[in-house]
């Protein structure tokens, strides 16, 4: 049987807008049409699978209507130019528009001004600078707390305590590094003015971008494992495995966890049942997170 | 930007939006017209399009008329009349200034040497500072003083 959707992992901003399109292209030019995005709990990407190059083109826009005019209107004005909207998120005001190949439709912005200011707009509205800001003012406030209370050290004996330290010193680095990029990116947005050199991203931010994905899965991975150990060390001191009903069900439940995540993502996509499947993806992450924050006290 | 940063001076997008909308036009019909007036040497994106008409209602140079199938139809008010017409002066200024250049057959200005003539040289830097002035803004300096633009 031929597959008949791909998925993929997707951690694109708005900021990103450029790879975003890019990249949309590409996989349309693969035979890949887009299809949704689901940004609850783990972002993915969902895609058609067409044969050869399904002849469509994607585009990205920031919904500028929430700080200027009426939704409609700018659907209605962006379908008669060719470009019909497939995909749209309130929260992140992400929209993303199909046109045919053949069509050949003008890109959105014929000049680079106004995508400056529509961009600079969206960055004051969602104060996406502070935000930047208090990211990493969090992650320096984690890393003092820490280290205040002595709780968790570099130079524990436990190589697993080691390896997860490793991984959340690494993790900083690059979302500092990250943040930092994109907050100098987005002062040049701001900066924008008519008749400037367009400041292209630098590079090193897209690879940051690619790192900080790979981050997160692992994060997952780690946090699987921490919880299906737990599970582990109750069962061999504590006795059995009946203890109690609770128990074994959330043990089943981690353990199905990827299961429970894959399952809630398909029935986003496929079924249109939209909160029925982030419900299932909520309780995929709670049941990765809650043994790590009831058994952690109990077994260690 | 759009909010903190006034008009100063029209794009060339914008300019062509707001000569489209001298007569009723909707979305469409002003990408149609910009194009096929220019003969396809200028085109206006749809995003383009619409943040520049939310932009220039706002700030009242544009209103719409009405509605018919969710496409809005706009015109000019007055206030956009008068910063299409400024422009439209400036740009017309700009030819006839540079016909002006091509037949010039003065001779060239020297600048002045000699400490003694100090007092003429600063009269002549504060002549060029305001004429620099004039043309700069482009005659939106008289719309400020009109209060048109709000500098």
């Amino acid at each position: 049987m031929r597959k008949k959707h791909k998925y993929e992992f997707w951690n694109y901003s708005i900021l990103d807008w450029q790879e975003m399109e890019k990249h949309l292209n590409e996989m349309a030019a693969n035979g890949f049409r887009f299809k949704s995005i689901s940004f609850y709990s783990v972002s993915m990407a969902c895609y058609d699978v067409t044969l050869g190059d399904c002849g469509k083109r994607y585009a990205v826009d920031v919904d500028m209507t929430p700080t200027l005019g009426d939704f409609e209107e700018y659907k209605e004005l962006y379908k008669d130019a060719g470009w019909t909207m497939v995909f749209y998120n309130e929260k992140y005001r992400l929209c993303i528009f199909e046109s045919s190949a053949e069509k050949q439709c003008k890109p959105l912005y014929s000049d680079t001004e106004t995508k400056m200011e529509v961009l600079s707009n969206h960055i004051e509205a969602k104060g996406l600078m502070s935000r930047k800001i208090f990211g990493v003012l969090g992650i320096c406030l984690a890393w003092f707390l820490l280290y205040k209370t002595r709780e968790v050290s570099f130079n524990s004996s436990d190589i697993f305590i080691r390896v997860i330290i490793g991984v959340l010193i690494g993790y900083s680095f690059i979302y500092i590094l990250k943040a930092f990029g994109e907050y100098i990116y987005m002062m040049r947005i701001k900066d924008y003015s008519p008749g400037d050199v367009p400041y292209n991203k630098p590079s090193w931010l897209n690879k940051t971008r690619r790192i900080m994905l790979y981050y997160d899965n692992i994060t997952w991975l780690i946090s699987w494992g921490v919880g299906i150990g737990l599970y582990m060390c109750r069962l061999t001191t504590q006795g059995t495995i009946t203890s109690t009903i609770f128990f074994n069900f959330g043990f089943v439940l981690t353990i199905s966890s990827f299961l429970l995540m894959a399952v809630g993502k398909y029935i986003v996509f496929n079924t249109g049942k939209i909160f029925m499947g982030n419900l299932i993806c909520y309780i995929s992450v709670l049941s990765v997170m809650l043994p790590i924050a009831l058994l952690s006290k109990e077994v260690l | 930007m759009m909010a903190r940063e006034q008009l100063k001076n029209l794009t060339e997008p914008m300019y062509y939006i707001l000569l489209s909308l001298l007569n009723e036009n909707h979305g469409y019909g002003i990408m149609q017209m910009v194009e096929e007036v220019t003969e396809g040497r200028v085109t206006i994106g749809a995003g383009t399009l619409y943040a520049l008409l939310s932009r220039f209602e706002k700030e009242g140079f544009i209103t719409q008329v009405l509605e018919e199938n969710r496409r809005k139809i706009y015109t000019l008010t007055d206030e956009g009349r008068d910063i299409l017409k400024e422009e439209y002066n400036r740009l017309n200024r700009m030819v006839t200034d540079a016909d002006k250049f091509t037949s010039f057959d003065g001779e060239r200005k020297e600048p002045p040497t000699s400490g003694d003539d100090m007092d003429k040289k600063e009269e002549t830097v504060e002549e060029t500072v305001k004429e620099k002035k004039h043309f700069n803004v482009g005659g939106l300096g008289s719309l400020k003083d009109m209060g048109v633009i709000p500098v």
